[in-house]
């Protein structure tokens, strides 16, 4: 029987096949990790001009009240810190605030004490009710839209813009429901950001996002200068704050309250930095375990200032009325460049580091695999598989 | 399953056997050739249902020119600028080209991209066609311009003149200042011009403006000057309630505007600076006319409370404002002709600030308007611009197709690359000839590589994970597979076995 | 774009001297009219109106030039943009909350009621880009302008009713020879779409309030104060824009709203109101460059009542207010000496017919559409009925039937058109004149097949149903039907009232089990894998003889 040692063989090709492909791999994934590390190191300091939001609320239903004023907590906090309305993409799901359930039409409250009105009476919501898709949130992100759609519902933003993406909703590991009729999982995520990144769409990116298992939400992503947080850890839910009883449904999630909570001490012009924000993320307080991922981003977190990312601050030029020179005297009260540091790994964060779960990127090799040669790996062993199933048969009787 | 390996029994029935039943090998279907032949009917349908099943599910994803595209990094535009020296002797000039080259070599980054050359006033005539800038000394009224021709008094040294040749040929300084200020390239903008009354319910309101004439007198010949780098529309409004969103600093006798204050002085969540329905970007002129309850406001330079001479500044990238305190208004509202005309002034200087007209060098004298040396500069700029950042995109179309294997590519991508590329190629073929046709294939490549990357239909599908795929699919073509192949490796066998046998009978006697 | 270069010289100096010069002349009226209900609610109705003297809408031949630069100082220039953007020459747009309740209201000031989001257009037809193209730009830029999802108007819901909606201003000609020669028609079309599941919150409201002069800042704007509106029995905005023949461009933005004093908490059985008491607000500031600014409150008919402030004038029944030159703050304020009784029955002749439509059956295939329309009059009328329905209710048009009083007479429809449904494509138009004898009740009723949608077309909470947009009906007079100039189609006829719309209707289509399609495979895949085995082994099966010994 010529078989046996022929599939025999198949297996030990195979096999070594695979070893050497995975060892292939590994140094590819070394290749690529100092190659990313290099060509951000030209880079400077914060050198953003402008402020992008989007804010995303992907649930429906007058249950999900919570979720509505999540989006609308982080909208009114970013419009108070300085990002124009031009500059904010708020996407919701549902109506919340002039539903005929809510028995305080046109307002929607984070707190039974009812104060403040995120809804307020100047509020733009781009893209409401069924235009919430994964769609068009891709859509947006990337910007390739059909040249017929207004530019209040574009993301306009350019390579010197910092982004704040938050989306909040009903989510699960590695995915987060639309609508609940539809998902988009932490690939697509990190594919649409690789896209924003290749087209010079953002200087630095910052991904908060507040459902249950929220950090496998940003497990996924592999484009520098991304910094991420999420609300709890796989196989955790994230809970919401607290009820109101006239409104008779929860009205704020915990993540987001105390995010919120910290963010009413900042202004325009303050210089607290993102780390005392990730600091201030109480495990106990949330009943779920925060995280940060920092290793895509190359300035230290005690560098980064909240209002990099939440405000909208501009610079101005004084120009003379002389208009036959123009000796512009650049008055730039914030923003110097920043001393360059060359981090290539994730520090432990200080204090509290045993409340929050980093998700530092193992060294282990086979957690540096990425998707492709992943893929390669399987290809070989389900072939090594299948050829010994039909060595078996064939060698018996 | 008791192995069916058959004794070799002839067609004939054993005699042992009733009459009624017959032989098993005798009925039409167990015929070993109608066996084989639906074993290799479900191999066929499986063999022909493949190609089906591939052309179905894949996705349209037609080849891009990668190579071409890489190709394109290594070479970068070089636009080559003739200067004409006349009059002096060669050995002149070659101290002007030394200091020259001692200019390019201290400050690359600033000179990437030109190649100036410098030619005698007997080699004139050889320069190609492309615009040629001469530089006289015949000046007896100081350094001036005129067109393309630069005047110098006798007896200049070299080194000033390289420093204002270098001034007017590259005024732009790899500054982050120049970089921030100066607004993305665009073919088309709007210019809104606004006039905002931050109060008009408190008095003294400004309802119109005589806009028509100033624009005529200072808008429109920018425009026009530039009308072969941009398009212009240009669209007017009046606002009579913009609040500010802070308080002013009282002072005695006038309110002031702190430079911390006029970072967020832009209160875009009140005014109605119109996004226009197109798509096309708006720099935006605004003259502010504060409340009468608070005039005068001034801009003050420091937190001490400095006046600031001024009271104009601009927002980079976005536009520009100007702060009026009228001081008469005509009972109709009209702001006085006189001070829209300083205020367009000033509209005119931050105009061209904004879409990166360099400033003359200090102590040229030039005509009025701008010149032709500063919009070449403009152009040259422009059209650097335009070619790296249309590499830059090509590059990252292939480079993101490549790595998102979900990602369609349509026929109108791939054409739009291939415009673009052919766009770039003749760039490279005009740029020593002329530089407006170089920059109006640059403005092409960019404009098609940009419509080739935003291309809505290159969505990636959605992420759907193999192993979903492969834990549907596995009960459904495992189990259906292993049978035929066993099936068919038993027939071959058999087959084989078949024909050894016969051979060895026909062998045998 | 590969514009070229060298025609941007002449066409900068084209655009140079197409600079409009003349009409600086804009002029800015607002108004609040109120009106207190037989049932004891006040209907608020405020209107904003700018005209643009001189101006006239852009001829869609001028679509490939660049336009005359746009210089407004009242006229709205987000708005002016997108009509010169996309050629338009009359638009209208309602967003609506609530049912308007017509035997107990009336006639609304604004007779664009239908609830959920409508929006019609007149457009020139002729031109480089053709009308439909230049509508779904129309609605993409209303969609951003408002943070509406007016984007979803798209052509499975668009149809083409002239009769219905006639122009309420002027079409222009534009008659004579253009640029290379040929003459233009004027020829003019209507585009009608409506969304009658749309919301309408603050996020509506704070774009519309920017496209006024003073804003919510000073003048009437200021008492719309969203938490109030938005809590009114009904409440609507509206933006008109017409071309009056020897003025110019008229916008007119309206408000509507119903509001209910007897379920203010301190009513006590009252039904007092005044502008605080409505909004939260008082008029403070009056705008500056409002030429009029008025309040008009129409005085009840009943003997005892107090109106405060003074009103500048009280003449026929309306008492004015002008709030240029009364005392600030301006609360008006209607009080009544007595409790509040409700009226036994209403005045059954406050419109000249009323209208009610129902859909019947309880099977989720098919079902019974039936109006019933009731003439009030003591003559007869005709009236216009017009159905634009989604292609989710397909009409068996040939069980329309009509009874006048529970009397089969087939007489009582005339002139039908009717566009049937393309499934997925096209929503179906009927038109038909009904005759309504005097004080008859007409009744219409037709069968109705509901559609089995497709997987991917029902919305994300497709339980709830599909609404269904509200029949309109205008009366007209037969006896002249006279067709409109520029107006395409015929059997146009002139109304002679307001249009009347029905209720919008809920229909239940059938819903599968959205987990199904991965049941299914996975079922499918394990019974195939099952028998696939059995079938196999049956063909191939080889029979042999096997001796057993005994």
């Amino acid at each position: 029987m010529l078989l046996a040692p022929i599939f025999q063989l198949l297996l030990w090709l195979s096999s070594w096949a695979w070893v050497s492909t995975a060892s292939a791999v590994y140094e590819d994934a070394a290749r690529g990790f100092f190659e990313r590390h290099a060509s951000s190191a030209g880079g400077s300091g914060s050198t953003h001009t402008n402020n992008w939001a989007v804010l995303v609320c992907s649930s429906r239903y007058w249950f999900n009240y919570r979720h509505m004023a999540n989006a609308l907590g982080m909208y009114r906090t970013v419009k108070r810190l300085g990002i124009p309305d031009s500059n904010i993409i708020l996407m919701l799901a549902d109506d919340a605030s002039c539903n005929s359930r809510n028995k305080f039409p046109g307002s929607v409250y984070a707190n039974p004490a009812r104060q403040p009105d995120l809804y307020g009476d100047n509020i733009e919501v781009d893209y409401r009710g069924y235009e919430v898709t994964v769609e068009n949130f891709i859509r947006v992100l990337t910007g390739r839209m059909d040249p017929s759609v207004p530019r209040s519902k574009r993301l306009l933003s350019d390579e010197r813009s910092n982004v704040f993406v938050y989306m909040t909703g009903h989510g699960g590991n590695e995915f987060l429901k639309f609508q609940d009729n539809e998902e988009i999982s932490a690939f697509d995520i990190a594919d649409a950001f690789e896209q924003m990144y290749q087209k010079r769409r953002y200087n630095e990116l910052l991904f908060m996002i507040d459902t249950c298992q929220a950090n496998t939400m940003y497990s996924k992503l592999y484009s520098p200068h991304i910094l991420a947080a999420g609300s709890s850890n796989l196989g955790e839910s994230s809970y919401s704050h607290v009820n109101d009883n006239d409104i008779g449904v929860a009205v704020i999630d915990a993540f987001t309250h105390y995010v919120l909570e910290f963010m009413e001490k900042i202004n325009k012009t303050s210089q607290v930095s993102m780390q005392e924000l990730f600091n201030s993320f109480d495990a106990t307080k949330l009943h779920s375990t925060p995280g940060v991922r920092s290793d895509l981003f190359k300035r230290p977190l005690d560098k980064a200032r909240i209002t990099d990312f939440f405000g909208g601050v501009a610079q101005v030029e004084i120009i003379s009325l002389d208009s036959a020179t123009i000796s512009p005297e650049a008055t730039s009260p914030t923003n110097d460049t920043e001393p360059l540091q060359l981090r290539p790994n994730v520090m432990p964060l200080a204090a509290k580091a045993q409340n929050m779960s980093d998700t530092v990127t193992t060294q282990t090799w086979l957690a540096q695999l990425n998707g492709k040669e992943w893929k390669t790996v399987r290809a070989w062993v389900s072939l090594a598989i299948i050829g010994a199933l039909a060595s078996w048969v064939a060698s018996r009787k | 399953m008791p192995s069916t390996s058959s004794s070799s029994s002839p067609s004939t029935p054993s005699p042992d056997l009733p009459a009624t039943l017959h032989d098993p090998k005798s009925p039409f279907y167990q015929q070993v050739s109608l066996r084989r032949a639906i074993i290799a009917s479900y191999w066929t349908i499986i063999l022909l249902a493949v190609p089906l099943w591939w052309y179905t599910t894949s996705i349209e994803r037609l080849a891009l020119p990668s190579g071409r595209v890489q190709q394109l990094a290594q070479h970068s535009l070089e636009l080559p600028v003739s200067i004409c020296v006349e009059g002096p002797r060669i050995p002149f000039i070659d101290k002007i080209q030394v200091q020259l080259s001692k200019q390019i070599s201290q400050d690359p980054q600033r000179w990437k991209g030109i190649a100036p050359r410098l030619f005698g006033s007997t080699d004139c005539e050889k320069s190609s066609g492309n615009k040629v800038y001469s530089v006289k000394f015949t000046s007896t009224t100081g350094t001036s311009i005129h067109h393309r021709q630069l005047h110098f008094p006798p007896n200049t040294a070299p080194s000033t003149i390289v420093e204002v040749l270098s001034s007017l040929l590259v005024p732009y300084s790899s500054s982050r200042d120049s970089k921030h200020r100066i607004v993305q390239y665009a073919p088309h903008y709007r210019l809104a011009f606004s006039l905002l009354n931050e109060d008009a319910a408190a008095g003294d309101v400004v309802k119109d403006w005589n806009i028509q004439a100033e624009l005529r007198n200072y808008i429109n010949p920018i425009t026009r000057r530039l009308g072969a780098l941009h398009n212009f529309t240009v669209e007017s409004q009046v606002q009579f309630h913009a609040p500010l969103a802070f308080p002013p600093r009282p002072l005695d006798h006038s309110w002031g505007i702190t430079p911390a204050d006029l970072t967020v002085f832009v209160n875009s969540a009140e005014w109605t600076l119109s996004s226009s329905s197109s798509n096309d970007p708006v720099l935006h002129f605004i003259l502010f006319i504060p409340s009468a309850e608070r005039r005068p406001l001034v801009i003050l330079t420091d937190t001490e409370g400095t006046v600031s001479p001024s009271s104009a500044f601009l927002v980079p990238q976005w536009g520009g404002i100007v702060i009026h305190n009228p001081t008469s208004i005509s009972s109709s509202g009209t702001l006085p002709d006189h001070d829209v005309s300083t205020v367009f002034a000033a509209f005119a200087t931050q105009f061209q600030s904004l879409l990166g007209v360099a400033a003359l060098p200090r102590g040229v004298h030039a005509p009025e308007g701008l010149s032709a040396w500063q919009l070449d500069a403009l152009t040259r700029r422009r059209t650097l611009e335009n070619a790296q950042g249309s590499q830059d995109t090509l590059a990252s179309i292939v480079k993101l197709v490549d790595q998102i294997e979900n990602m369609p590519v349509g026929a109108d991508v791939r054409d739009d690359v291939e415009d673009a590329l052919a766009a770039l190629q003749d760039m490279r073929d005009a740029a020593p000839v002329s530089l407006a046709q170089a920059f109006a294939r640059s403005a092409t490549a960019l404009g098609l590589a940009s419509r080739a990357f935003f291309n809505p239909g290159m969505l990636a599908l959605l992420y759907f994970p193999a192993e979903h795929t492969y834990a549907v699919y596995t009960p459904l073509f495992a189990s259906a597979l292993i049978p035929l192949v066993v099936a068919a490796l038993r027939e071959f066998m058999a087959w084989k076995r078949e024909r050894r046998e016969a051979a060895l009978m026909k062998a045998a006697p | 774009m590969r514009a070229s270069r060298c025609l941007i010289w002449p066409l900068s100096l084209l655009h140079i001297c197409l600079t409009v010069i003349a009409t600086s002349y804009e002029q800015f009226d607002e108004d609040l009219v109120l009106t207190p209900l037989p049932d004891g609610k006040v209907s608020a109705a405020f209107t904003f109106t700018t005209l643009l003297y001189g101006a006239a809408p852009r001829d869609p031949h001028t679509l490939n030039s660049p336009d005359e630069s746009q210089h407004y100082t009242l006229f709205p220039l987000a708005l002016g943009q997108l009509l010169r953007e996309h050629a338009v020459t009359e638009l209208h747009l309602a967003l609506n909350a609530g049912n308007w309740n017509y035997a107990r209201w009336g006639s609304p000031p604004d007779p664009a009621v239908g609830t959920g989001g409508e929006l019609w257009a007149w457009m020139g037809t002729e031109g480089p880009t053709s009308i439909d193209a230049r509508w779904r730009g129309l609605r993409n830029s209303l969609a951003g302008l408002f943070c509406a999802s007016l984007g979803a108007l798209d052509a499975v819901r668009t149809t083409a009713p002239a009769a219905a909606f006639p122009p309420e201003g002027a079409l222009p000609s534009w008659r004579g020879a253009h640029d290379n020669g040929t003459t233009t028609s004027g020829a003019h079309e209507i585009r009608h779409a409506s969304l009658p599941a749309e919301h309408v919150c603050t996020e509506n409201l704070t774009p519309f309030l920017k496209l006024l002069p003073c804003k919510a800042q000073s003048g009437l704007a200021a008492l719309l104060n969203p938490h109030r509106l938005f809590g009114a029995d009904w409440h609507g905005l509206g933006v008109h824009v017409r071309w009056v023949a020897d003025a110019g461009v008229e916008v007119r933005l309206s408000f509507q709203g119903v509001f209910d004093p007897l379920r203010a908490p301190g009513a006590r059985g009252k039904s007092d109101w005044s502008l605080h008491s409505l909004f939260d607000r008082t008029v403070s500031r009056s705008c500056p460059v409002a030429t009029t600014s008025a309040i008009r409150v129409a005085l009840p008919n009943s003997d005892s009542y107090s109106l405060v402030p003074e009103p500048a004038s009280a003449a026929g029944g309306v008492a004015v207010y002008d709030v240029h030159t009364a005392a600030k703050p301006l609360n008006v304020a209607l009080s009544y000496p007595n409790t509040f009784n409700y009226p036994s029955s209403y005045a059954s002749n406050s419109t000249p017919f009323s209208v009610k439509r129902t859909l019947t059956g309880t099977s989720q295939a098919w079902g019974r559409l039936s109006v019933r329309i009731t003439n009030h009059r003591s003559e007869e009328m005709h009236v216009l009925y017009l159905e634009t329905m989604p292609w989710l209710l397909q009409f068996h048009l040939h069980t329309l039937t009509a009874r006048v009083d529970g009397v089969l007479d087939d007489t009582a429809i005339s002139h039908l058109t009717y566009t049937p449904a393309i499934a997925h494509a096209r929503p179906t138009m009927l038109q038909a004149v009904v005759r309504l004898p005097p004080r008859a009740t007409v009744q219409l009723s037709m069968d109705v097949a509901k559609a089995f949608l497709r997987y991917t077309e029902h919305p994300p909470d497709a339980q709830r149903g599909w609404d269904l947009p509200p029949a309109v009906l205008v009366p007209v007079n037969v006896s002249s039907p006279l067709g409109q100039t520029g107006v395409r189609g015929a059997g146009a006829f002139v109304p002679t009232g307001p249009r009347v719309y029905t209720s919008t209707l809920l229909v239940d289509l059938a819903t599968p089990d959205f987990s199904m399609p991965y049941n299914v495979i996975i079922f499918t895949c394990t019974l195939v894998a099952g028998i696939f085995g059995t079938v196999f082994n049956t063909l191939t099966r080889r029979w042999v003889i096997v001796r057993v010994k005994a």
